[in-house]
């Protein structure tokens, strides 16, 4: 009887922290769950992925809260469908005032290269267009940015440190 | 806001007057512009952006009687699914909308994430009527006018949210008369899409750029409460849910002390007010005693 109790009591205490934690966790919650970036798509067929190299981008170069586009999102808005891409990671940054971005894109056929870059190319003119007269600190960075290509690989970054996450990219896919 | 209330009552007429003839809305000049380029009214610079107190005074009489008796339209549909009704609507509108695209693509919850965003930054009103604008929305790889998006579309409705970009270069009958010529132009060429017109949202206290602050807001959000009727469209307030007694965005919905809003007010006030609306629910009754307040108000002062 005695164990009884102290389990109860146990269990009782658990369920309280917990009901606590939620309480107080939901204190600092500004919205509903963010979408982990263990959901982007991450098939593979290479010894890294395009979440794994931006997964080392985000240790390394200072990124602001960024949201994950999907498939839909990448075919409705930007015309790219996905299931020609092998692998990628598509993010960008959910303040409206920025350009932070960082498109990795690993195609299963070089032939569509050119499909994905003219797309890319599109969605770069479009920000230079926004951020001309609107915000001069993230045009500049989108004036150093560009949609580059190495076989079947294409990218497209804008944020801060630029020079890092270019250098990340090209190590991994050398 | 009770200050100057009254005042926004006596000139709203006029006013409104004003905004028909400049968006050229009549049954009869739909008729006549269909299939012609639509007029765009040129932006004024923040050099010589029109005071309120500076709208030209039009007659009532150069309303025209046609006019006037085109307010009976059909009631908005809604759902017992708000998830299906935003499945079916598509948001257009300039950075706000874009925050609210970017809110939805970041949480999970809202009902209003399957809607269909043609949103850019710096976008406004008078860009989404030029045809060969630059700052047209990308959708589906490629650039056009929103009427042809729509077009292009299985839907059924569209929200149109505007004036952040207007208001500084434009005043509140200009800016909202923009609108309300998009309003015409989506119904020419999309019959069967419901339009339904957002509020503008407050901005933070202080913030003053061209005609951009929230007195002049308050007028541009009289003309379209009031002009959406008479152009066939929907009103819908957002603006009411997100400021305090001052008339400011709140604190806790600014995220830049300017006209940015946080991903708090997208989920207090945007997916609250937008899913309720989807239901049939009638929000707002703060500004339903408002404006009993403002009669009462107004009825006192005939008194005296």
């Amino acid at each position: 009887m005695k164990i009884k109790l102290n389990k109860f009591a146990v269990m009782t205490v658990i369920l309280s922290l917990s009901v606590f934690a939620c309480a107080c966790s939901n204190q600092d919650v500004k919205g509903p769950t963010p979408v982990p970036v263990s959901e982007i798509s991450s098939e593979t067929e290479g010894n890294f992925s395009a979440v794994a190299l931006y997964e080392e981008i985000a240790k390394n170069v200072s990124l602001p809260e960024m949201y994950v586009a999907d498939d839909d999102y990448i075919l409705n808005y930007y015309g790219i469908d996905t299931s020609k891409l092998q692998d990628y990671v598509f993010e960008s940054c959910i303040d409206p005032t920025r350009t932070d971005t960082v498109i990795l894109i690993r195609l299963k056929d070089v032939a569509d290269a050119e499909e994905v870059t003219g797309s890319l190319n599109l969605l770069l003119e479009q920000m230079e267009a926004e951020m001309a007269n609107y915000n001069p600190a993230a045009n500049e960075l989108v004036q150093s940015a560009a949609v580059r290509q190495n076989g079947t690989w294409i990218d497209l970054v804008i944020c801060e440190n630029l020079d890092t996450a270019l250098s990340l990219i090209d190590h991994s896919i050398q | 806001m009770v200050k100057y209330s009254s005042r926004m009552l006596l000139f709203s007429g006029i006013l409104l007057a004003g905004m028909l003839l400049l968006s050229g809305c009549t049954s009869k000049s739909k008729l006549e512009t269909e299939n012609k380029e639509i007029k765009i009214i040129p932006i004024v610079t923040s050099e010589n952006v029109v005071e309120n107190s500076e709208i030209p005074e039009i007659s009532t009489e150069e309303i025209s009687s046609e006019f006037v008796e085109t307010d009976s339209f059909p009631n908005r549909t809604v759902s017992e699914d708000a998830n299906e009704y935003f499945s079916r609507s598509v948001f257009v509108g300039d950075s706000i909308i874009l925050g609210y695209r970017n809110y939805l693509e970041a949480f999970e919850g809202s009902p209003v994430t399957n809607a269909i965003f043609l949103s850019t930054a710096s976008y406004s009103a008078a860009h989404a009527l030029n045809e060969e604008d630059d700052l047209h929305p990308i959708f589906r790889g490629k650039k056009q006018p929103i009427w042809q998006n729509l077009a292009e579309l299985d839907v059924d409705r569209v929200f149109l949210m505007f004036g952040t970009n207007d208001l500084i270069v434009k005043d509140a009958v200009h800016a909202s008369g923009d609108v309300l010529a998009l309003v015409d132009k989506i119904h020419e060429t999309n019959p069967d899409i419901e339009v339904h017109i957002i509020s503008m949202t407050p901005v933070y206290e202080g913030v003053s750029k061209g005609a951009l602050n929230n007195e002049t807001i308050d007028w541009y959000n009289l003309y379209l409460q009031q002009g959406a009727q008479l152009h066939e469209a929907y009103y819908v307030d957002i603006n009411t849910a997100l400021r305090d007694e001052n008339g400011n965005i709140q604190d806790q919905y600014s995220c830049d002390n300017y006209v940015h809003e946080t991903n708090k007010a997208y989920t207090e006030v945007w997916d609250a007010i937008l899913t309720n609306y989807a239901l049939g629910i009638e929000p707002n009754p703060a500004t339903e005693e408002d404006n009993v307040a403002e009669s009462q108000t107004e009825t006192e002062t005939d008194a005296e």
